[in-house]
């Protein structure tokens, strides 16, 4: 029976936000032992929640992100119980750490020596300034993988900027060219492509520098800028640009090859998509709405006919979908092989008929928040079964990274408690709990 | 060394996912063979085309996701070019495919076909929907998967209809997250001699990947909360677009960044302003904020080109950014100085590619994609004659 690829593995994080807990949680699926390093005294924003312990004014500004608690209640601990850092949290290990300290750089490097890959996706300058950059820890440990994702690589002028995915995206090409046709930008907001394309590139990354080491038996460090990554993913715009001049500009919905869009149906606010790939698709569109007699126009029966006259089509099929459901249109289009599908709020996911026949959503359980039902496994294999484990909480298992794994005696770890590395909560200025 | 070297790769079916997943494995090094139809991979019909003049080798979307591979056609009707795709599975460590669940097993070609042939295969299959399950047969788009999958319902304006991203970025995504599974695949293929199916869905991705519908499907279970459009991180501190002389930046302030923000404005009415929050932190928390914000902001912000607002904003850690358009982006010193974007030589003239998503040694080379057919004789002439 084969096991998971990284069994015996141990990763240790020091990401924030998403794009590096996306890799570490792929990681630590695939059987690694990932240990992810919090500092008690540095609350990270929009990582563990979006502020420590927030007020029910603050919740209510901040919109779903700053309520996304079990029953919307941040309680006693709600670094452990905020849904932006426990979709990702599965099974990994959390110990508590003053990073600025030196004795905090010490244990850390000692750690590192046990490790096989660290992933950073902090500010550039962050792994310079706590003394655990590239050459050190290459030191210290030959072995180690080192993934560092800086957004913006290293060594250029906005290297150094600081934001999340949605402010790097910008100067990256990707948010010019999307949003609504022939209005400003303001409107699609809140966007973050940048992460989930970073997060599993950098696992794709990782694991292939572990597939080298098997031959050479040396680990090597690995840069990851973000947007780079991300611009592949509008690439063809470039070469675009570059060959023939031209600037993608939004499209709302539309695309150049062929007709779609979003269309309101019977349910208020709720939308369908339609796409129509080929003359067959449209005529088999056709069909399912009835045969309609604006339908049968010469025009629409090419692809450039259908393009040049997208404004009319629309008005007509928004016509049709508005006196049906969702779900009627999605499988009268689907049954006879046209692209259709709901637009899908967070409730829909979890009524859907196909998204639970296949097991997608699962029960996992949280130190501090009880068993609910998590967005589940990226993919499905016949390989060995992908782990699927409990939620830890902050701090909760120092007793196991630093006794076990470093060998502290009891005296050792009252000291490192003394020097304020170990702690379950985020901590004041004073060292009183937040 | 190369980072895939001696690894063979082939792809069936074609389509963006499986045309990116494989270029990941083909610009570092490995040998993917793109197995097309005589009319050739879909994505050889996108627009747009270098030139802008339809070409079976010109899309920019097929030159983009097919750098470095090579071509065969094989027509998967006829006995023989299945027999000949047999051969090749049996001399392949991975094969991504992207045809309807049971397509392949029902030409005799199938994940439990192809074992018999290479034992430690790795075989990858890319559908919007995934291998089972009610809408297994169902068809995709980008639309699609994103409407479902990614997070479109909570994006765009109350008072517009949702709105998609840009191009085909939930495909890519679809794409890049295969060739992560393949990745693991391929560790325990080699390193336990096990073969391994992976059944990758559109749907799933979406409905996995780190852009906020995964922390929205959680806070849902959480609490049963729906996010429908408009601005869901909240409208008092200045989250979105905002204009300046030339164009628009980018910006979101949490709480912490708002100081920075205010270092950079050096407002004395918002600093005022503020004073008085201090003394009585319940005003935070109104519109009077936003509107004390907004009156310093934008005046700021119009007085400036969107690059020096950037350059002041991050001077001061302020997170914020000018907003580009490729072009914009193509001639930015920052990737000039990166060394970014690469030239390649292709019959249909020189075409500019972004680099690598990852630096490392021995890495991104990107060659040039091949045209319909180019390779089909140099790899089926390699193969035994009669061995199956």
């Amino acid at each position: 029976m084969a096991h998971l690829p990284l069994e015996g593995l141990r990763v240790l994080d020091i990401t924030v936000v998403w794009s590096g807990p996306t890799v570490t949680m792929l990681l630590s699926d695939l059987g690694a032992e990932v240990i992810r390093v919090d500092n008690p005294w540095l609350f990270p924003s929009s990582t563990r929640g979006m502020v420590v312990r927030p007020t029910p004014p603050q919740m209510e500004m901040m919109g779903t992100m700053g309520r996304a608690y079990p029953d919307g209640e941040p309680d006693e601990r709600p670094q452990d119980r905020h849904a932006m850092f426990n979709w990702h949290a599965r099974g990994k290990k959390f110990m508590t750490l003053d990073l600025r300290q030196q004795s905090g750089r010490e244990i850390f490097i000692e750690l590192a020596k046990t490790a096989d890959v660290f992933v950073e996706n902090n500010n550039v300058s962050v792994l310079g300034n706590l003394g655990i950059d590239w050459e050190t820890l290459h030191e210290a440990n030959p072995k180690l993988i080192l993934l560092r994702m800086p957004p913006a690589g290293i060594g250029a002028p906005y290297s150094s900027y600081l934001g999340f995915g949605a402010h790097f995206e910008a100067f990256s090409g990707v948010t010019a060219v999307r949003g609504y046709a022939e209005s400003a930008p303001a409107t699609t907001t809140s966007v973050f492509q940048m992460d989930p394309a970073a997060g599993s590139i950098g696992a794709f990354a990782v694991m292939a520098a572990l597939r080298r080491r098997e031959k050479t038996g040396q680990g090597e460090l690995i840069v990851l800028p973000q947007v780079e990554n991300e611009m592949n993913h509008i690439g063809e715009m470039f070469i675009d640009a570059a060959a023939n001049g031209y600037d993608n500009p939004p499209l709302t919905n539309r695309d150049r090859n062929f007709v779609q869009g979003a269309y309101p149906t019977s349910e208020e606010d709720r939308f369908v998509s339609i796409t129509i790939r080929t003359d067959a698709e449209w005529r088999s569109a056709v069909g399912v709405m009835g045969d309609p007699e604006w339908a049968a126009d010469e025009r629409f029966s090419t692809q450039a006919g259908r393009l040049a006259a997208q404004d009319e089509i629309d008005a007509a099929i928004a016509e049709w979908t508005r006196s049906r459901t969702r779900q009627d249109v999605f499988t009268a289009l689907q049954s006879v092989g046209v692209p259709a599908g709901p637009i899908m709020l967070e409730d829909d996911v979890f009524a859907d008929p196909h998204v639970k026949a296949r097991g997608f959503l699962r029960e996992n359980t949280g130190y501090a928040t009880g068993t609910h039902l998590y967005p589940g496994h990226q993919w499905k294999w016949s390989g060995p079964e992908m782990k699927w484990a409990p939620i830890s909480g902050l701090g909760m298992d120092n007793e196991y990274v630093y006794k076990e794994i470093l060998g502290f005696s009891d005296e050792q770890y009252a000291q490192a408690d003394r020097d304020g590395h170990i702690s379950t909560m985020y901590l004041d200025a004073a060292g009183n709990p937040l | 060394m190369r980072l895939f070297e001696g690894i063979r790769v082939l792809e069936i079916g074609g389509g963006i996912a499986a045309d990116y997943a494989t270029r990941l494995f083909a610009d570092y090094g490995a040998e993917v063979i793109k197995i097309e139809p005589p009319t050739g991979d879909p994505v050889r019909g996108m627009v747009p085309f270098i030139g802008n003049a339809p070409d079976e080798n010109g899309s920019a979307v097929f030159l983009h996701t097919n750098t470095s591979k090579k071509s065969v056609v094989l027509d998967l009707e006829e006995q023989s070019a299945r027999d000949a795709l047999l051969k090749l599975a049996a001399t392949a460590d991975i094969v991504v495919e992207s045809l309807k669940p049971g397509a392949l097993a029902d030409m005799g070609l199938g994940f439990d076909d192809l074992v018999k042939v290479q034992p430690k295969l790795v075989m990858t299959s890319i559908t919007p929907f995934g291998q089972d399950g009610p809408y297994a047969q169902y068809e995709g788009s980008e639309l699609i998967y994103y409407g479902m999958g990614g997070p479109m319902a909570g994006n765009g304006s109350e008072d517009d209809v949702p709105v998609k991203l840009g191009g085909y970025m939930s495909i890519y995504q679809t794409g890049n997250t295969a060739a992560t599974a393949t990745m693991a695949a391929v560790l325990v293929a080699e390193g336990q001699g096990e073969p391994v199916h992976i059944d990758i869905s559109g749907f799933e991705v979406g409905l996995s990947s780190s852009d906020r519908r995964t922390t929205f499907l959680l806070a849902h279970a959480y609490n049963g909360e729906v996010t429908g459009r408009g601005n869901v991180l909240g409208g008092i501190l200045p989250n979105g677009a905002f204009p300046t002389d030339d164009g628009y930046v980018q910006t979101v302030v949490t709480q912490a960044w708002l100081p920075r923000m205010m270092a950079a404005l050096a407002d004395d009415d918002l600093n005022a302003y503020f004073m008085k929050v201090a003394e009585n932190p319940a005003m935070f928390a109104t519109i009077e904020t936003k509107e004390a914000i907004d009156a310093a902001l934008y005046p700021w912000l119009l007085s400036r080109t969107k690059q020096q607002a950037m350059e002041d904003a991050q001077r001061h850690k302020w997170p914020l950014t000018a907003i580009k358009t490729p072009t914009e982006v193509l001639d930015d010193a920052h990737y000039k100085q990166r060394g970014f974007f690469t030239e390649v030589t292709h019959p249909i003239g020189t075409v500019v590619h972004p680099g690598a998503p990852f630096d490392i040694e021995g890495g991104w080379e990107p060659g040039a994609a091949p045209r319909l057919g180019e390779h089909t004789e140099a790899v089926l002439s390699t193969l035994p004659v009669d061995s199956l």
